[in-house]
């Protein structure tokens, strides 16, 4: 707990140096005249050197509807980005310089054209604006990047559905359109309620990757992601059951839907218990002989109500 | 409950009806389709909003169908949205905020959703999720009595049945999120609280009543930093707090001694097997019937344990393209999880044969630790 308070502490009055220094020079930027004009007008061609721009205007002449979707989107806010010049700005920030595509509409030689590029190249030219941060630190060694699934499959952003995330669709039907074995899974008798729209996908799942299996995220304490809902599972306990923390708790559940009560992988209780606690795995004690599970006693947890750890008691019965 | 929950179905509609005839809102489409909103000040402001009443009829076993879909009748709000863009991304507080909801008025399932951002400067989002999840399933820990036994008694409810409410609240804030260097700060705080039962091994099964009580408290502060072009460091300090206040006590007493006090026999009845003994019930006759006194059976059964968890993590990651043909994300971690308990305290009054024991007071301290480090690291070589 101490411990815990000094790191608080100590993060904070980083944090909060921090914070001041960079508010404080957010404001001079603002303050600053730009030669550009105004930062509402600053989509107008940039006399930086940047003769191959033509500014978002240019752009709005012939593809008033992009430009519209576009005007209302999250990428406006590259126009405020007077720090990295007209290629980070507007259109062109996404689809390169269209001087010549302007002087010449038939010539697209310079321009970055998303229908005819490959997923590698859309989600490097995505990245590179939106690598930073926890969120998407792993793309690039994503699964779905590994699957040649590019930024433009699940978001759109000329043509989003969904404004947030611009997202092409709404969760869960957006993972769904791919993950046909998990639509299945949810829609068994005992899931979790992602399709009542309790939960959703990216709540478990980070879709632009992690460093675990499944792309899993991670609570916050670096475990399974299970326990940011069901802390009381997480432990540490007095008295452990090892499987919970080694193997997980996919060893006994399927997390998104079962057939099965508590979405166990086996109706019988017993059943899954006895895959490791026989006489024959070493690792876990078998099962004593007075437990007469041909006639009685099948459900384990009768007995062993705290299955996933106790503070009180080693057998885990309370 | 259901005339509490119906009061605030009412304020809910009220409010977001009072919310919908504020300003002139009339729906209007463009030819794509698309709710073109109203122009409100400075704002876009669109707004949908669906609610009714819900009647539900349902006939056979209700704790089963509670168990899987628990959608009673009444006054619902099945949707709300709020959609409002600041036209020239210029508003004085926000240039976007989005806000929706969904099954409020006794729906098991009610969500909140907000976000609020201003360009540059913050990037707010809220989430408050309730959850009840009522379980009857008797399945699992049913401890399949024989027919054969005297008395016999079938188990038709679940000796494990609950009805818990999960509160979360998640609220996350990104502080100049467009910058070199951006600041997240989080909070989220888990409740998961109502009544249930349970059971305990001790020569019999007795069941129990349990009152849940879970809390987690989580603090999230992180810094992202771009060093470089295309590398950038982030680093997290995260803090969690889960305590447990369940309460376990033994209120079911269907038998009597034959100096009337109340007795426990518990749920398992297999005589053939001496459970809880050959012969369990010395007079039938009597209301409630007589148990033998030498059978396995408690008498009072009393559990107090206030478990408090803390996991303090510190994270340090970071993402990299600075080199061409070169991408690279690793991360490392540090989490030392304590769980104390300061003060258990378990007192039993019963009678169990294979240990010839009378009863039992157990009490004291105990704790629990775990260090977690983590580490990683991967790199793409184009």
């Amino acid at each position: 707990m101490a411990r815990a308070k000094t790191s608080l502490i100590a993060a904070l009055a980083v944090f909060a140096f921090l914070f001041m220094h960079q508010a404080s020079s957010l404001a001079q930027d603002k303050q600053t005249p730009k030669t550009g004009g105004s930062v509402a007008k600053s989509s107008a061609p940039q006399a930086s050197g940047s003769s191959q721009y033509a500014g978002a205007d240019a752009c709005k002449t012939c593809h008033a509807d992009e430009y519209a979707s576009w005007e209302k989107s999250p990428h406006w806010k590259t126009t405020l980005n007077t720090r990295g010049g007209p290629s980070k700005q507007g259109c062109e920030a996404c689809h390169g310089a269209a001087a010549s595509h302007v002087a010449d509409p038939s010539d697209t030689s310079k321009l970055f054209l998303f229908e005819k590029a490959s997923a590698k190249q859309i989600n490097a030219r995505c990245l590179e604006c939106h690598a930073s941060g926890t969120e998407h630190m792993h793309a690039i060694n994503s699964l779905h990047a590994k699957n040649d699934v590019s930024c433009t499959s699940c978001h759109s952003p000329h043509h989003a559905k969904e404004a947030q995330f611009l997202l092409v669709k709404r969760q869960p039907e957006l993972c769904y359109s791919c993950h046909l074995q998990q639509r299945a899974q949810f829609a068994m008798p005992f899931h979790h309620r992602v399709n009542e729209g309790m939960i959703q996908c990216t709540d478990c799942h980070n879709p632009h990757g992690t460093e675990r299996p499944h792309q899993l995220r991670a609570s916050s304490a670096q475990d399974a992601v299970c326990f940011t809902c069901h802390a009381d599972k997480q432990g540490p306990f007095v008295f452990e059951h090892e499987v919970v923390k080694v193997e997980g708790c996919e060893s006994c559940h399927t997390p998104h839907g079962s057939p099965n009560p508590h979405m166990l992988k086996v109706s019988n209780v017993n059943l899954l218990c006895l895959q490791c606690h026989t006489t024959s795995f070493a690792n876990a004690p078998g099962a004593p002989s007075f437990h007469n599970q041909a006639a009685q006693f099948q459900a384990c947890t009768l007995c062993h109500t705290q299955i996933h750890g106790s503070n009180f008691d080693k057998d885990f019965f309370k | 409950m259901t005339t509490r929950t119906e009061r605030y179905a009412i304020a809910w509609l009220a409010l977001i009806t009072a919310l919908l005839f504020s300003s002139p809102l009339r729906a209007q489409q463009n030819n794509s389709g698309e709710t073109k909103g109203v122009r409100s000040g400075d704002y876009n402001v669109k707004q949908t909003i669906e609610f009714g009443y819900r009647d539900s009829m349902i006939d056979g076993n209700i704790n089963n169908y509670d168990t899987f879909e628990n959608l009673g009748s009444g006054v619902r709000l099945f949707n709300y949205t709020l959609d409002m863009q600041s036209v020239d991304h210029k508003g004085v507080f926000f240039d976007s905020l989005t806000f929706s909801n969904f099954g409020y008025g006794g729906d098991p399932n009610d969500v909140t959703r907000l976000r609020i951002e201003k360009n540059k400067w913050y990037d707010f989002r809220a989430m408050f999720r309730r959850d009840k999840n009522f379980w009857d399933y008797n399945l699992l820990a049913n401890p399949l009595n024989p027919a054969s036994s005297v008395p016999a008694l079938a188990i038709v409810n679940s000796p494990h049945s609950m009805d818990l409410v999960r509160r979360m609240q998640d609220y996350n804030l990104t502080l100049l999120p467009e910058s070199r260097l951006r600041f997240r700060l989080g909070y989220s705080h888990n409740v998961n609280e109502g009544p249930g039962f349970t059971t305990l091994d001790g020569g019999t099964e007795p069941l129990l009543a349990e009152t849940f009580h879970y809390t987690t408290n989580a603090y999230r502060l992180g810094a992202d930093y771009r060093f470089f072009p295309k590398t950038t460091v982030s680093f997290d300090e995260l803090l969690t707090y889960f305590k447990q206040d369940n309460t376990v006590t033994d209120q079911n007493f269907p038998f009597v001694l034959s100096n009337g006090t109340p007795a426990d026999l518990g749920i398992v009845f297999n005589t053939a097997g001496n459970t809880p003994c050959a012969k369990p019930i010395a007079n039938g006759t009597t209301t409630p019937p007589t148990a033998t006194a030498n059978c396995n059976g408690y008498l009072a059964y009393n559990r107090i344990g206030r478990p408090r968890g803390s996991f303090p993590t510190e994270r340090l990651s970071f993402e990299s393209s600075y080199f061409r043909n070169l991408e690279m994300s690793g991360s490392v971690s540090y989490s030392s999880d304590n769980n104390s308990i300061p003060d258990f305290s378990e007192v039993i009054n019963s009678w169990t044969s294979r240990t010839a024991s009378r009863g039992s007071t157990v009490g004291g301290p105990s704790d629990a630790k775990r260090i977690s480090v983590n580490a990683d690291w991967s790199g793409v070589i184009a």
